[in-house]
């Protein structure tokens, strides 16, 4: 994938958070916030393998993305990328952390955020002894499950052919 | 009438008012069961299921990890079938009665000469990607009887459909005004047994102008629905899609004059069948007669599913719901891990 397709990717998930209410928009400047640091800082506590399912695994840079949002739940926030061998993206992990409030572990407050994202209704669904829910993009399944104030967001290209076990390598691999 | 039958008929006449109502109602049975299958569908369990029609019978009893993983034995008339086990995207498929394979395939769909042969002589075949998708919408909308692998591991959504289909859900009463027990063809629960019984009531059939209107009769208007919920959970699901007392209404509705001599149950087809006349015409799923009935065991026990070793590798996609692109088969001697398709 060329570089500036990557950057639409990056884009395209941020929307996704964006309009999930997961970060705001700051004050007064169309959405670009005035401080010099970034509301959202990058994740860095978050450890997966090199390769999963065949897939290349790589962190993206998205400190000047996070820069032009402000914070309201998420206070970290990582995202990778899974390409197979041609660098085709096949999925991507958005991995975010709320802030360090109750109500955010809450399930209710889950099902609010995972009721924004998609094209469908979300379903949730049981893997293992967690709760993944799922739901649809434009040619993609959308996962989304939750591990304390850490929230994943794997979105799959439709067309590849083994989304489940992709889910499930990353979810077991969390519990 | 006595002073106290006035009394009593005139309550009844009051819940029969204020109880399709109450049926709407947070807190109130139909949210009950809800609950339960929730519940029941949540946590891994085994199952027994069996649907009973004129052509046959056909049980399948299975284990269900998680709502990716489950292994499933199925049987025709008392005869093993064929066996099924899936593992996230991965399926493995063996037929006992190898001349059931037409029964489930798609005619559209050939398998490869070595799936062919290894389906006629019993043995395993597994597809790497070939699982069925249990939470999508098109495992949820097929008719019932048309694949009972996914109809016994997707009841729970389907008694959820039944339960917004039906006029409402009452806990069982065998005192109440409106229940009449020789049309009751279910078990009551045991005294003691912390067992409640759940009925779905079906809406009234529509009247002769609503029929030409288009509003036919459905399945909802046919069946008798009774779930069994202890400790939160389901324990069995019973259900009778027939004509019951209805059928001399349904006769006049859909116009047809039985024989003299017919049978109650030559009676009951024939309605079925111009029934389902008028609903071919209309373009809506035709009704099946049958009987269902389902039994969850060991809900939350944890259980493992876990892939056949000797098989096959090879697209699974001849089989109706099942498989995706085709791929060349090759033999193994162990679950293989699947290779991403090109």
């Amino acid at each position: 994938m060329t570089r500036r397709r990557w950057q639409r990717v990056v884009v395209l998930v941020l929307s996704a958070a964006l309009s999930a209410g997961l970060v705001a928009c700051g004050g007064g400047d169309g959405g670009v916030a005035q401080d010099a640091e970034p509301n959202i800082a990058p994740f860095d506590d978050v450890s997966l393998p090199d390769s999963l399912l065949g897939l290349r695994v790589g962190k993206e840079d998205i400190g000047s993305a996070l820069a032009k949002v402000r914070r309201t739940y998420v206070d970290e926030s990582a995202l990778f990328a899974l390409r197979s061998e041609d660098q085709l993206v096949q999925a991507t992990l958005q991995v975010n952390r709320f802030e360090a409030k109750e109500r955010y572990r809450a399930t209710s407050f889950q099902r609010t955020i995972v009721n924004q994202l998609g094209t469908s209704a979300p379903v949730a669904t049981r893997m293992g002894s967690r709760t993944v829910w799922r739901t649809t993009g434009a040619n993609q399944m959308v996962a989304v499950w939750f591990d304390g104030r850490v929230m994943y967001l794997l979105a799959i290209r439709g067309d590849f052919d083994r989304p489940r076990s992709l889910i499930r390598e990353l979810v077991e691999r969390e519990q | 009438m006595t002073k106290r039958a006035v009394v009593v008929t005139t309550l009844a006449l009051m819940l029969g008012i204020t109880g399709p109502a109450c049926g709407k109602n947070p807190g109130e049975p139909a949210d009950a069961v809800r609950a339960a299958l929730r519940r029941t569908a949540s946590e891994p369990r085994r199952f027994s299921y069996t649907e009973v029609t004129s052509e046959r019978t056909v049980a399948v009893d299975g284990v269900v990890e998680d709502d990716y993983r489950y292994k499933v034995a199925v049987s025709v008339d008392d005869a093993a079938a064929y066996d099924e086990v899936a593992r996230d995207d991965a399926l493995a498929v063996r037929f006992a009665a190898p001349e059931l394979i037409g029964s489930v395939s798609l005619a559209s769909a050939a398998p490869s000469a070595a799936v062919q042969d290894a389906l006629r002589t019993r043995r395993w075949v597994t597809d790497p990607v070939g699982a069925p998708d249990l939470t999508g919408a098109a495992a949820l909308t097929r008719p019932p009887g048309e694949d009972p692998v996914l109809d016994g591991l997707t009841l729970a959504a389907y008694v959820s459909k039944a339960i917004g289909e039906a006029e409402s859900v009452r806990r069982f009463n065998p005192e109440a005004i409106d229940y009449i027990a020789r049309e009751d063809r279910f078990p009551k629960p045991e005294d003691g047994s912390g067992v409640t019984r759940f009925d779905l009531r079906p809406p009234t059939i529509p009247a002769p102008g609503g029929v030409r209107a288009g509003g036919l009769p459905g399945l909802a208007h046919l069946r008798r629905m009774s779930v069994y919920v202890k400790g939160g959970v389901v324990t069995n699901v019973l259900e009778d899609i027939d004509v019951g007392s209805r059928l001399d209404r349904l006769l006049r509705l859909v116009d047809v004059k039985a024989p003299p001599r017919a049978s109650r149950v030559q009676r009951a087809q024939l309605a079925v069948a111009a029934l389902n006349r008028q609903r071919a015409s209309q373009g809506s799923a035709l009704i099946r007669i049958r009987r269902m009935s389902a039994e969850f065991i060991d809900v939350g026990r944890s259980s493992t599913v876990e892939l056949p070793g000797e098989t096959i590798t090879g697209s699974l996609n001849v089989i109706r719901n099942r498989g995706r692109t085709p791929k060349a088969a090759t033999t193994t001697t162990a679950p293989s891990q699947p290779q991403p398709q090109p």
